[in-house]
């Protein structure tokens, strides 16, 4: 991947990353630290990396950077017997897509990433399993658990709505 | 019948209460708990092991189909959703909601958990960009005159050491006056005359090509100054768009380097024919050819007042004294 095509790869994906992580991690501040993490790991071995590949390295190695972020501060969390991961929230859902955000919260690190690349990045099981190290048929069975759940949330909620 | 004895009694019980017995054996099995009357609680125990059918035994055959069915159908709306159905199955899913209009609500909701897309910009994008601008002259013109001045340092010191170690061959450069040059034509030039003195001797001893190859200390550095405006006109004609990036000088510029130092090196210790000749300066020159893109050819000089040698690379000039 030349230098021009190394930018050409920041026009058109750093706010597709930006997004992916922000939505998996839910801090502004950190997304924005992955992301330019993200980029420079890719930059050091942009020399190595055709630029087809670009989008798909691109988002594996910031899923993994994520991934390690999430890992360490839980880790953290632990050691300081944070009760914040048992705070209930009171947050008023508006529309469909606040009570889908929130319905997404809820479910685990690895269905969350997978839904998020199907259906804002388009990826298929197969790149999506490139991307998070996981078998084609691990994503999909994700992906069809992660469907039900939010399918019974949102269930509920139009209920209470 | 068998006869009925207290060693055998529980078969009999049994085909009692599965009705396998006739009257006549039933009265039989009935006198015997009479006699036995220790064996009557055991005897009306056996009607609790017989099991009565069920009544719905049937089984849910339609859980065994293939294609969706009440028990799968999540699947299948999901499946649907998901585009992962073949038109086969498309077909059936369709159908199955066809014939329950419940099953269409909840189509409906697995459809919602489908994310739109949000449009998020990432703040920062500017800074992940890595920079194109073209270098200015002078960012190579000092990696390239450092190496100018390396070779002619080097040279200079394997030549006096190795070959001519008199300091005199300096007194025989000519320093060319870059001063009284106009800006079109300044260039930086070398040159090396032959020693007259040596050529003398030398004269008396060998050929004049001789004299000449062992008397050249170095060529004239002849670059011109106005490389900068060349290479604006350059930037602004698509067809000849130089890349002179941080990239391309990092690359370049320390394999240039090696070259030259491997060369001269390889030069200065050979013979004295070889150590005559130019090739260090050329591929150095070549080495700045394929940075600047433009033609350079490489002389040495003496100063006139005949103490100095030294070269001048676009607005860097290097010399050193007599002796040093």
């Amino acid at each position: 991947m030349t230098r021009a095509e190394y930018n050409t790869a920041v026009d058109l994906y750093a706010d597709n990353l930006y997004r992916f992580i922000l939505k998996n991690i839910q801090d502004v501040d950190k997304s924005k630290d992955i992301v330019q993490d993200t980029f420079l790991k890719v930059w050091n071995r942009h020399g190595e990396i055709a630029s087809e590949k670009a989008k798909s390295y691109l988002f594996s190695t910031g899923y993994r950077t994520m991934i390690d972020l999430i890992r360490k501060e839980k880790k953290q969390a632990r050691m300081e017997e944070s009760d914040l991961l048992g705070h209930v929230t009171t947050d008023q859902y508006s529309d469909l897509q606040s009570v889908l955000l929130a319905a997404l919260d809820q479910l685990p690190e690895a269905q969350k990433a997978v839904v998020l690349l199907r259906d804002y990045e388009g990826y298929n099981y197969s790149e999506i399993g490139e991307i998070t190290g996981l078998t084609e048929s691990q994503v999909k069975v994700y992906i069809y658990r992660a469907r039900k759940f939010l399918q019974k949330y949102i269930g509920n909620m139009e209920v209470l709505i | 019948m068998k006869r009925i004895t207290r060693y055998n009694y529980e078969e009999l019980f049994l085909d009692y209460h599965e009705g396998k017995l006739t009257n006549e054996e039933k009265s039989i099995v009935l006198l015997f708990i009479e006699t036995n009357a220790d064996l009557q609680e055991e005897f009306y125990s056996f009607t609790n092991v017989c099991l009565e059918p069920m009544e719905d035994s049937r089984m849910e055959k339609s859980d065994l189909y293939n294609g969706p069915h009440h028990s799968n159908r999540e699947d299948y709306f999901i499946g649907l959703i998901e585009g992962d159905l073949t038109d086969s199955e498309v077909s059936q899913t369709h159908d199955l909601i066809r014939d329950n209009e419940a099953y269409q609500l909840e189509l409906s909701v697995f459809e919602k958990t489908k994310l739109m897309p949000q449009a998020l910009i990432f703040p920062e994008k500017k800074q992940l960009k890595k920079s194109t601008k073209v270098i200015p002259l002078l960012k190579f013109a000092v990696p390239a005159a450092a190496a100018v001045a390396l070779l002619v340092i080097l040279s200079e010191k394997r030549l006096n050491q190795d070959y001519r170690p008199s300091h005199d061959r300096l007194t025989h450069l000519n320093w060319m006056d870059s001063e009284n040059t106009t800006p079109e034509q300044e260039f930086v030039q070398f040159r090396i005359e032959p020693n007259k003195k040596e050529q003398n001797q030398k004269n008396t001893s060998g050929s004049a090509q001789e004299v000449l190859q062992s008397s050249l200390k170095a060529i004239s550095v002849n670059v011109p100054s106005a490389i900068p405006v060349e290479l604006e006109k350059r930037i602004q004609s698509p067809r000849a768009k130089p890349e002179f990036t941080e990239e391309v000088l990092v690359a370049e510029i320390p394999t240039v380097m090696e070259k030259v130092t491997q060369l001269a090196d390889e030069t200065i210790l050979g013979t004295p024919k070889e150590m005559a000749t130019n090739e260090p300066l050329e591929l150095l020159a070549k080495g700045i050819e394929k940075v600047t893109h433009k033609q350079t050819e490489i002389t040495r000089s003496k100063s006139t007042d005949r103490r100095k040698v030294g070269f001048k690379f676009g607005k860097f000039e290097f010399s050193r004294s007599k002796g040093i």
